[in-house]
């Protein structure tokens, strides 16, 4: 599975405005996602949990543990995407 | 009995058990209690080799893995104590949990961190802030990159486990515990629930750093019982698929704080609950923060039609200060609890049992009797006198085993853990009905109102089932009024958290919050103030930390 960068902040952006209920255009990548009601870190990871059945990837905790803005996130899950060069 | 010291009790479980296991689902691996001896013995040399040894305090800092418990055991073998460390969930502030961090490492002199493989590069970024604290990496302990050092003789009175508790004050304060004191808690806990019946299986999502996480895991080893042990994530993400992934694995015995039960009822339907098999469950712990006894009852509606047995529901009462285990329900028993005047509870301390249906009632879960080797007392409000009377409240004291013997603490602090007569004072409030122990409150906690006291418990209990408040999250704390000189009455500060934006919305809520409460409570006055959601502080056991929001300037609304 190939996605540009663009794509998944698209996929990311659709998915977090539809967790917390906020119109899609609300909420800009680079946002920190800790200012926004409602998004507390247990909110967060059911976001994560939306994201890894939609690209069919798993997130490692250690990733998530800083994401705070959708620009984050897609960053984590352009890296999951990545094939391990080793 | 177990005796000796934690590492030689996994030898000898480990000479007659060695093939079974330690699953980690989360991830893909898991460890023999063979692996898991021989591996810590090495890891143990390489330890030694660096300068580990009787009075080092190493850090642990994994998620639920395999090197946490081989870091464990190395660590109390050198002879040194193994500090489990909190790790940040997401969206934490990273900058926030190095300085927390930071201050743990002062209070308990640590030196070396192990940190697992998964966790180097977060750990790299915590560097500046613990400029004293070299972090290892346990795979390079396992894999011998130092020349190995000489193992010493351990001593069960000797240190194995310094537990840095929820934190609810600004100094962290180390639960030590000795190799004798975790070995008298992990049988307590064996004992309390006959732990290593046929086909029994341990499971559990709590973080390996948390008393509760840590001494489940333990316990299973000792008693040579498979346990399987998930990342917390993979439980708050997908609570219904972590259930069923429970079930699957056979596992019979599982803990939780409260609102895990919560998560769970949340998640899973009433048609779907009907489709699982849950009759197998044979002890859900129920511990760590307050006990809601709607939490257990939703819970036991909720799964019953699948089998679950009420009895399985194991409301207990436990603290790190206590290795894990204080009070357990007897086997075989379904929840009990009592409903008593509320009133009467926070102004008098008396318990006085009420009809469910009372204005003034509240459920209070009965957490059973004290563990094999605990002797638990309720003491007199009046300094120096035990109360003889059932039907006082009072603090809970308790003495045993698997007692800590006292905590590390930031230089400075006071030390008033002990009675002079040698009993460590809980904070928390409890009574006694016949046998069976029920806990009210912590003494920290109750607020005087213009002379009549009021516990927050109280008036978060009801504020937060108010529809508007985000997440039933609300923290009562309490100041002074006036004009900020500090001689103004004693006055409640409700601060909650809403999702609300629309001004009208918001001031009714504000309206509503103060509305029921000094309603309900009969107290005079109450300020509120209305927080986004996640504004407040939450421990890592759940618990709202009620002082350090306690211990901010929060004006109250003009």
């Amino acid at each position: 599975m190939s996605a540009n960068h663009e794509q998944i902040v698209a996929v990311v952006t659709e998915i977090v405005t539809g967790e917390l209920g906020l119109a899609a255009d609300s909420v800009a990548p680079s946002i920190d996602l800790r200012s926004i009601e409602g998004a507390d870190s247990v909110k967060v990871l059911r976001i994560v949990s939306r994201i890894e059945r939609h690209f069919d990837v798993e997130l490692e905790d250690e990733d998530v543990f800083g994401i705070s803005s959708v620009d984050d996130i897609a960053l984590v899950v352009a890296k999951s995407l990545t094939p391990d060069p080793s | 009995m177990i005796t000796g010291t934690l590492h030689d009790a996994l030898d000898r479980i480990a000479a007659h058990g060695r093939d079974t296991a330690v699953d980690f689902p989360s991830e893909s691996t898991s460890i023999s209690l063979g692996e898991l001896a021989d591996s810590a013995q090495a890891m143990a040399r390489s330890l030694a080799g660096m300068g580990v040894g009787p009075g080092s305090r190493v850090g642990i800092f994994s998620q639920n893995a395999p090197e946490f418990l081989q870091t464990l055991f190395a660590v109390t073998r050198t002879g040194a104590a193994a500090c489990p460390l909190p790790l940040p969930t997401a969206a934490w502030d990273l900058a926030g949990h190095a300085h927390r961090l930071a201050r743990i490492a002062s209070v308990a002199g640590i030196r070396q961190v192990v940190v697992s493989s998964r966790f180097r590069g977060l750990a790299s970024r915590f560097d500046s802030a613990m400029s004293n604290v070299a972090f290892v990496c346990a795979g390079d302990l396992l894999a011998g990159v130092t020349p190995p050092g000489q193992l010493p003789v351990v001593e069960p009175t000797d240190l194995a486990i310094v537990q840095f508790t929820s934190g609810s004050t600004a100094a962290p304060k180390g639960v030590q515990l000795t190799h004798a004191n975790a070995l008298a808690g992990i049988e307590a806990i064996s004992e309390g629930i006959d732990l290593g019946r046929d086909g029994d299986g341990g499971g559990s999502w709590l973080p390996l750093f948390h008393d509760m996480g840590l001494f489940a895991t333990l316990s299973a080893i000792m008693r040579n019982v498979p346990m399987t042990v998930w990342s917390p994530t993979s439980f708050v993400k997908d609570p219904a698929r972590w259930l069923r992934q429970f079930l699957a694995s056979g596992a019979t015995i599982s803990p939780a704080p409260n609102f895990g039960y919560d998560q769970l009822v949340a998640a899973v339907s009433p048609q779907e609950a009907a489709s699982l098999d849950m009759r197998h469950w044979r002890i859900a712990f129920n511990g760590a923060e307050p006990i809601a006894l709607a939490s257990v009852e939703r819970f036991l509606e909720r799964f019953s039609p699948a089998g679950f047995a009420p009895e399985a529901m194991f409301p207990v009462y436990g603290m790190a200060e206590a290795t894990l285990a204080v009070a357990f329900p007897p086997l075989g028993r379904p929840p009990v609890s009592v409903w008593v005047d509320r009133e009467r509870l926070a102004n008098a301390g008396l318990v006085q049992q009420v009809p469910r249906g009372h204005p003034q009632a509240r459920a209070v879960v009965g957490v059973g009797r004290p563990v094999r080797g605990v002797e638990l007392r309720i003491a007199s409000p009046d300094a120096g006198k035990v109360s003889a009377d059932d039907q006082q409240v009072g603090e809970i004291e308790i003495r045993g085993d698997s007692v800590t013997p006292g905590y590390l603490l930031a230089e400075g602090s006071d030390d008033d853990t002990f009675t002079p007569d040698g009993w460590l004072r809980t904070g928390d409030l409890g009574f006694r009905l016949g046998d069976e122990v029920f806990v009210t409150g912590r003494i920290k906690e109750m607020i005087i109102v213009r002379g009549a006291n009021f516990y927050p418990e109280d008036v978060e209990g009801i504020a937060r089932d108010i529809p508007g408040v985000f997440k039933r999250r609300c923290v009562a704390v309490v100041g002074r009024g006036g004009n900020g000189d500090g001689d103004g009455a004693e006055l409640i500060t409700l601060l909650a958290e809403t999702s609300l934006d629309d001004p009208a919305a918001r001031d009714r809520l504000a309206a509503d919050l103060r509305a029921q409460v000094t309603g309900t409570l009969g107290l005079s006055d109450l300020a509120v103030r209305l927080l986004p959601p996640s504004s407040l502080p939450r421990t890592s056991s759940g618990k709202f930390q009620r002082l350090v929001v306690g211990e901010r300037t929060w004006q109250p609304s003009t």
